[in-house]
């Protein structure tokens, strides 16, 4: 049989020629664990690596990207007990670098591959075959959900060959009862990657067990067959979160988290999420794209929004300011921004700030009858203030003079009187040239007057 | 009952106790002659079951160092004695009685004695030797994890050899000697080379204890002198390993579970774990961190992938990055521990393990994965603060390494975010020197690629160009930082004079946010240094006219401790020095400041 190029981007980069057909038509799908024996050469016929030699099969998991990429392609290609040549380019190999000592650089290799058998993934805890997944579509990337993640599926159940139920559904993994999703989908989940889409095979204990779900006509002890897909997850390294349209998929995620908090109340977590956002953005430069530039303008406004109402509803009224004037520097003529940052103001006491905000959200719509209502309390209230105030300033000036008087005063008092004792002897009999006192100084004991009747008495000073 | 049997119980009973006081009598007296007559006797083998478990204590309790060195003859006559009865007695009772006089962790010579009358007894048991095979396993690790770990040394070149003289280096290698020893038939039962009909469980059993031995405190010997026991016993070690195995590399599938685990897990889930942690014990012989820790695991390939030993026995399919993520994983297990020849191997597992990816190659997909984070993060640690010279050195060329492996669209979003993770400026204002390599390299392809140019390298210019805490920061700290910012914008603005990369649309955006500003710095901060010669001086002559020799009462005097030890007091002289080395940092700053700030200015007024 003549080699065939099975590689996906047809660059003659993998030749497959199979030497012994195998049985049956299934071949592995990605995920599998496959047992193969091997013998690899070199082109001119060296053998550098053969399993047989080591009395082992090679066992390894399709399309991890655990071996080199020739094998991930050809070996998914192949059914029980085929045997199959794999020549394979250095790219889909090890490259310029070789392997050494064994594989020099560049190297084509050839390997002889019998595949023995595989098995689909088993996820159950007890591997006992009880949850199987065989992939429909491999995801992308290499991490999966952890315990807690929010994920984003889309699932159809079946029994008995009918479909009993078809949903889009959002929810925290490992909370996923409350959502009606079984734990044999849930354990399966913590294995998906983003966009996989696989089938499961689950056994009823990890379904609806001996007990059944009437709702859709599952009688107890059912096995069933689900086909998930995971679209969206939340990823636990959110640090290397590289800018474009994956993370603001993932972004969105974050959002739609945070807002499920809100709803139940938890304005704390909400917050934490909604501020994960826009640290995110701080970090990344802006995208290229336009698309994607407005799509994240949208994002960042309503995130800045949603913020503004959590800290509005904890009291924290200068974040919330912050955030609306955010979330206005994105949008200026946002009538909600608008509207929070005037119920900020009003909280802040700022209640002039406050009317200027209202009325442009007048402008903006004239029927919000909310912001109307919000203008005359605001109207009101800086009345108010006013009043207050002027009360507070009323002969304020009168009153602080008097108080400053009598401080004053206060301080002389408690100050011994130096001149009084000292000086007001001095004065008499200090006074040059013996003269009486003028009318001054005898109403001011404590002052001396030089010069008092325009004789020469500075003469000798 | 009749009155015969019951006599004839009460006979065999005082025949037993007559015959477990001679043996202490005996070996009190050390009277060897007579304890191996006594085994020869027929009554011996009469009461052996009776007196077997009441005799093995007594025995074992001479198998001491002190004995094996100045009575040799009593410890071999036992360890003969001890031997008889493996022989004889019923296997699964002396079985456990061994196991329990195995158990002492301070006595080296008494464990490696029994380990013989252990194998001995295992051996009989063929067909049913799972669980007790087990049990010994067990046992051995047990006592290898009390052992004594070597001192932490920093030796250097042919220093080396000075390993041999650590009396814990020398007891670790003589267990473990032993152990193999004791290990080697069990070995060669279920060997994929000799056996055809093999017992699986007693092969993964071996496969797990055998790595799991290369852990604490194994791991901590230097294996690297080729000609060592230490050096032979790794060999040895890898060689059995790979005598059961076909695949030495497949144990990464469980270093990638680990990988992956992510680092919070809810204690509902932990719980879990532990429950079934029971019921699916076999399976859990490679997975679980208790069967074999990191460390072993980290050693193993350290061994393999780093020494290169039996390398030549492993698939040649694995694809270089898959081994990478693993290596990389491990690689920082070794490097976040203290001690020197833990971090060797760690740096030398990584460096062995990014030689082997082709540059340029790795795509930014793969950082996803948490790891390429934490490694850079544990080896920068290594990098700054380790106090081995060599390992530092060696640090910073592993850096590299990794730097030189991904594409530059991977490579750009990877420094981007290691500005962030770093805080030391030293290492800032490497990042920033690669940061230029990078766009001559993206400059010089056909066509220019992207990756480092306009709003991108204007982001990069944002974290290398930035003053913190505005002007009130003491640039001394930050110099290093600066001047390879300054160099940057040097180089963009001289090379790039059509723009290319954009740097002319944010020049005067830096201009304001970091040119202006460090000017403003530097005028304070220089003046602030001059001021303090000025002090210092004037206070060096008046301490001198005064006849004092050092320190003063100028300043601040501030103690530092170290070790409990208050260092003395700087000099004024040192301090003098101390400020023109800074001085001496801004002359150079502002030389480039001013050249940079001409270089903007003179292509304003050409283009006017």
């Amino acid at each position: 049989m003549a080699a065939v190029d099975i590689s996906p981007k047809k660059d003659g980069g993998v030749l497959k020629e199979i030497i012994k057909e195998g049985i049956g038509e299934e071949t592995p799908a990605a995920g599998c664990k496959v047992k193969v024996h091997y013998t690899g050469t070199l082109m001119d016929g060296t053998k550098f690596d053969s399993s047989k030699d080591r009395n082992e099969p090679f066992e390894f998991d399709l399309g991890k990207k655990s071996v080199i990429k020739a094998w991930d392609i050809g070996v998914a290609t192949m059914k029980r007990g085929e045997v199959a040549i794999l020549t394979c380019a250095p790219d889909y190999a090890y490259r310029a670098a070789g392997s050494p000592p064994t594989i020099p650089p560049n190297a084509t290799l050839k390997f002889e591959i019998e595949m023995i058998d595989w098995k689909g993934a088993d996820l159950s805890p007890e591997q006992d075959n009880s949850i199987e997944k065989f992939q429909i579509v491999t995801g992308s990337g290499y991490i999966t959900p952890n315990e807690g993640a929010l994920v984003d599926v889309h699932l159809v159940g079946s029994y008995d060959g009918k479909v009993f139920e078809e949903k889009d559904v959002q929810f925290n993994l490992g909370e996923g009862e409350d959502v009606g999703i079984i734990d044999g989908v849930e354990i399966a989940l913590r294995t998906f990657k983003m966009g996989e889409k696989s089938r499961l095979k689950i056994k009823s204990k990890h379904a609806y067990k001996n007990i059944g779900e009437p709702k859709f006509g599952i009688p107890p002890n059912a096995d069933l067959e689900y086909t998930v897909e995971l679209k969206n997850f939340e990823k636990a390294s959110e640090s290397w979160m590289i800018p474009g349209p994956d993370q603001i998929k993932q972004l969105t995620l974050f959002k739609e988290k945070g807002t499920a908090y809100f709803k139940e109340g938890k304005l704390g977590l909400a917050t934490k999420f909604y501020n994960k956002i826009i640290t995110a953005f701080k970090d990344s430069p802006s995208s290229d794209e336009e698309e994607e530039e407005t799509e994240a303008k949208d994002l960042r406004l309503s995130v800045n929004l949603n913020l503004a109402l959590c800290y509005l509803k904890s009291n924290k009224s200068i974040e919330a300011r912050d955030a609306c004037t955010e979330a206005l520097a994105i949008n200026p003529n946002n009538e909600k921004a608008l509207f929070r940052r005037g119920q900020a103001n009003i909280l802040l006491a700022a209640p002039e700030l406050a009317l200027k905000d209202f009325e442009e959200v007048l402008k903006i719509n004239p029927k919000n009858t909310a912001a109307a209502n919000q203008i005359i309390a605001c109207k009101k209230l800086h009345k108010e203030q006013l009043a207050r105030e002027k009360k507070i300033y009323a002969n304020m000036f009168d009153k602080f003079a008097l108080q400053d008087k009598q401080k004053e005063e206060e301080k002389l008092r408690g100050q011994p009187d130096v001149m009084r004792g000292v000086l007001g002897e001095w004065g008499q009999e200090e006074r040059p040239g013996g003269r009486d006192a003028t009318a001054f100084e005898k109403e001011n004991p404590n002052i001396l007057m030089l010069n008092a009747n325009g004789t020469g008495e500075f003469k000798n000073m | 009952m009749s009155s015969d049997t019951v006599a004839n119980l009460q006979n065999l009973r005082d025949r037993s106790n007559r015959l477990i006081d001679n043996f202490a009598k005996s070996l009190s007296d050390e009277n060897t002659e007579d304890v191996l007559n006594l085994i020869k006797d027929e009554e011996f083998f009469l009461c052996l079951e009776d007196v077997s478990s009441n005799l093995i204590p007594i025995i074992s309790g001479y198998l001491t160092e002190n004995n094996l060195k100045n009575k040799p003859q009593l410890f071999e006559c036992c360890e003969k004695l001890l031997n008889v009865i493996a022989t004889h007695y019923r296997a699964e009772e002396a079985l456990l009685d061994f196991i329990e006089q195995a158990e002492c962790p301070e006595n080296d010579t008494k464990f490696c004695a029994i380990l013989k009358p252990l194998g001995t007894i295992l051996q009989k048991m063929t067909g049913y030797r799972d669980r007790s095979l087990k049990w010994c396993l067990n046992v051995i690790k047990l006592h290898i994890s009390e052992l004594p770990l070597p001192e932490n040394y920093n030796f250097e070149g042919d220093e080396v050899i000075l390993v041999e003289t650590d009396l814990a280096v020398f007891r670790i290698v003589n267990v473990y000697q032993e152990i193999l020893t004791f290990l080697t038939p069990f070995i060669a039962e279920v060997s994929l080379k000799t056996s055809e009909n093999r017992n699986e469980n007693q092969r993964q059993l071996l496969l797990s204890l055998l790595i799991s031995l290369l852990g604490k405190p194994f791991s901590h010997l230097e294996v690297e002198d080729n000609k060592s026991k230490r050096r032979t016993l790794a060999k040895e070690i890898l060689k059995r390993i790979s005598d059961l195995t076909g695949n030495l590399f497949y144990y990464f599938k469980y270093i990638e579970q680990r990988m992956l685990k992510g680092p919070v897990q809810s204690s509902e889930t932990l719980l879990d774990e532990s429950k079934n942690y029971y019921l699916y014990e076999d399976r859990d012989l490679f997975a679980a961190e208790e069967m074999i820790s990191d460390l072993a695991y980290a050693n193993y390939y350290y061994l393999i992938i780093g020494l290169d030993l039996e390398l030549g026995s492993v698939p040649c399919i694995y694809d270089p990055q898959y081994i990478l993520h693993n290596s990389l994983y491990l690689s920082s297990c070794m490097l976040r521990n203290s001690e020197y020849v833990l971090i060797w191997k760690g740096l030398q597992l990584a460096e062995a393990a990014l030689v082997k990816v082709e540059e340029f190659t790795v795509d930014k997909d793969v950082l996803e994965l948490k790891i390429y984070e934490s490694f850079v993060q544990d080896l920068s640690q290594v990098m700054i603060y380790c106090d081995a010279r060599e390992k530092r050195e060696r640090a910073l060329k592993v850096f590299n390494l990794y730097l030189n492996i991904f594409t530059m669209e991977a490579k750009y979003l990877l420094i981007l975010h290691l500005y962030d993770l770093f805080s030391h400026s030293g290492l800032l204002s490497y990042l920033t020197t690669v940061v230029k390599d990078c766009v001559v390299k993206c400059l010089d392809s056909d066509p220019v690629d992207p990756s480092f140019m306009g709003k991108r390298i204007f982001a990069l210019l944002m974290k290398a160009c930035k003053m913190p805490f505005a002007t009130s920061v003491d640039l001394v700290e930050i110099s290093d930082e600066i001047i390879a910012g300054l160099n940057l914008i040097r180089f963009l603005v001289i090379r790039d004079k059509t723009n290319v990369t954009g740097i002319w649309d944010y020049t005067a955006k830096l201009k304001t946010d970091f040119l202006k500003p460090l000017r403003g710095a530097l005028d304070i901060t220089r003046s602030h240094y001059e001021l303090k010669i000025k002090d210092l001086a004037d206070q060096s002559k008046l301490d001198k006219s005064q006849g004092k020799n050092c320190g003063s009462k100028l300043d601040d005097e501030v103690n530092v401790t170290v070790g409990g030890e208050t260092l003395p007091t700087v000099p004024s002289k040192e301090k003098i020095q101390f400020c023109r080395h800074a001085i001496n940092a801004f002359d150079v700053v502002e030389s480039i400041l001013i050249r940079v700030n001409e270089c903007i200015d003179n292509r304003k007024i050409e283009s006017q």
